[in-house]
């Protein structure tokens, strides 16, 4: 749940947040994150005003100066959150988190909260009242559709590169067409290469990037996939990365669009 | 017949009549003793400036030529009617609570402070006394701060994940304090650059003999694995436009709440202040039973001082 939570912190900023945390989290976190991402949210356990109460109640802090707390945060479920004093405990994943709301009801409610309070920290217990209220929002693109495997692998081309920093869009053809897939930094040890290559082989400049003719070919991994109806390609890959440059591949047995969507079932 | 307080409360900022002079006055006068270096206790156009001899050289390097003397921790003074003398208060090298004692009655001026030992400056001593003035910055049960070394790993983390993909990690902190406490506490992952204003006041700091690790500033071409400290308010110019790809985080008390990380892309929770357990414990380690609250939060604390017994003011 920490983790968790952390991820979720990092996430709007951080492309590849998702996958690793992924990699160290167990099995039944990442089947508990994959349906929370995907929009399947466990019953609301309690409000915020209740929730306000009761960890107000646990820190032992008067009305008032919850009052005061609250001016100064503008938001309950963090007000509360916040409030609380250092965990103590195992901390639960968020799986087990996931699951003790699932079997709440009105009556075990309050302690199923306090309980769950007293084993994790500020952030963690922050998500943890969003859930419990009914009020957990993703600020990423929520996925249609949870990634129904393992990362996920393809080849795709460059068409674009950044003139100031290594970052390329990559593509994959519509007919003949290339359409772009997603924008993603370059850390493989050939980047100055590959840059340079850029350099002497860019066709157009739109400003700050270089348009490349659709030779050079990578390798992309991702953790999922999700329908986006603003992106040309009406996909979007989820914690996608640039894991290998695959110099003299050729650009035309690449994946096509309509194919990974195919496998992905969307 | 009735005397004045040992110290008063005027437009100018705290005032001692008995020893005539102020404590980190706000308006120019002729006897300043200032708690710290930072610019809203250290201020310029005084006749005269006291402070530990370790705020001495950052001072003078913010205020130029001033007539300024350094005193030790610890060291007595009498000035007037009062005797005078500077304790450690754990917020930023130099910085120091200031004890005023007239006749066996003893009032303490936290200045800023953190009770948490950072391993960096000077560590926070509590000094008993009758009356305490304190500030309360994180006046506020919400403001709980973890331990520094799981905060300080944090960053390390994020640094490292930057550097791993190219991305220049760009830390936003204050220049004198933060910055430092920054550069000597975070397991490195790569070269320190600075910002002029961060590598200025370091540079005042390593020649008074702080440990502080090799850094650099910003020139040309920054090295994609470097952590840049600068002051916040340069991240928005031009200055900033030329570094390429970063990622830009903040450290700070305030990274607490939701609503002040909004448009950064790390935030880390790390305060120079002391959290509301950390005033509470202060303020108990005094052993005073009268309590002014300045510098932030001042009702709320006020107040719940009140509610637990002391003679609970307000510095106004």
């Amino acid at each position: 749940m920490i983790g968790f939570a952390a991820m979720l912190a990092a996430l709007p900023h951080d492309p590849i947040a998702l996958p690793i945390w992924q990699q160290t989290a167990s099995a039944a976190d990442r089947t508990a994150a994959h349906a929370l991402l995907s929009g399947q949210r466990p019953r609301r356990v309690a409000g915020l005003d209740a929730l306000l109460h009761w960890s107000a109640e646990v820190a032992g802090i008067p009305d008032w100066l919850v009052a005061a707390s609250l001016g100064a945060s503008g938001d309950r479920a963090e007000t509360a959150a916040l409030l609380l004093p250092p965990p103590k405990g195992r901390p639960p994943g968020l799986a087990e988190v996931v699951d003790a709301l699932t079997r709440a009801t009105p009556i075990t409610a309050h302690a199923t909260m306090t309980a769950l309070w007293s084993r994790l920290p500020a952030p963690a217990n922050l998500v943890l009242n969003r859930l419990a209220s009914g009020t957990f929002r993703t600020t990423y693109p929520a996925p249609t559709k949870a990634p129904t495997g393992p990362v996920g692998s393809i080849k795709a081309v460059m068409i674009l590169a950044a003139a100031a920093r290594p970052e390329v869009t990559l593509a994959l053809w519509q007919d003949t067409t290339p359409i772009p897939i997603a924008r993603l930094p370059l850390t493989l040890p050939e980047t100055p290469e590959i840059r340079a290559w850029v350099r002497a082989n860019a066709s157009q400049r739109f400003g700050p990037v270089h348009q490349v003719p659709p030779e050079q070919v990578f390798r992309v991994t991702f953790a999922g996939l999700a329908r986006n109806a603003r992106r040309k390609s009406g996909l979007e890959l989820l914690g996608a990365q640039v894991v290998e440059w695959l110099p003299g591949a050729q650009a035309d047995p690449l994946t096509t669009l309509d194919a990974i969507a195919a496998q992905n079932g969307l | 017949m009735a005397r004045d307080p040992v110290l008063t409360f005027t437009p100018m900022g705290i005032y001692c009549p008995d020893g005539d002079f102020y404590i980190d006055p706000t308006r120019a006068v002729d006897r300043a003793l200032v708690t710290h270096g930072h610019s809203d206790h250290a201020y310029r156009g005084h006749r005269s400036y006291l402070c530990t001899h370790a705020a001495l050289p950052v001072i003078r390097h913010r205020l130029g030529r001033i007539n300024a003397e350094g005193v030790a921790y610890g060291e007595r003074r009498q000035i007037g009617g009062v005797v005078v003398s500077f304790h450690p208060a754990g917020h930023v090298p130099g910085s120091a609570q200031i004890r005023v004692e007239r006749g066996g009655e003893v009032w303490v001026v936290s200045g800023d402070y953190k009770v948490e030992d950072d391993g960096f400056c000077e560590a926070f001593e509590p000094v008993a006394c009758d009356t305490f003035i304190t500030e309360c910055t994180f006046g506020l049960p919400i403001f709980q701060w973890r331990p520094e070394g799981e905060v300080l790993d944090q960053i390390a983390n994020w640094w490292q994940r930057n550097a791993a993909r190219g991305v220049v990690s760009v830390l936003a902190a204050y220049s004198f304090g933060k910055a430092q406490r920054l550069m000597a506490g975070v397991p490195a992952q790569g070269p320190i650059r600075t910002h002029d204003a961060v590598q200025d006041v370091t540079d005042v700091l390593r020649d008074q003999g702080y440990p502080l690790p090799q850094t650099a500033r910003v020139a040309g071409d920054v090295p994609r694995d470097a952590l840049i400290i600068a002051p916040p308010n340069v991240l928005n110019s031009d200055w900033a436009a030329g570094l390429g790809a970063v990622s830009v985080g903040f450290a700070s008390g305030w990274m607490a709440l939701a609503a002040r990380r909004k448009g950064l892309q790390a935030a880390f929770t790390l305060s120079d202040h002391a959290d509301w357990p950390g005033l509470l414990q202060a303020v108990r380690a005094t052993g005073a039973s009268r309590v002014f609250a300045t510098h932030g939060y001042v009702e709320p604390f006020r107040r719940w001082l009140a509610e637990a017994g002391y003679d609970a003011g307000i510095v106004a």
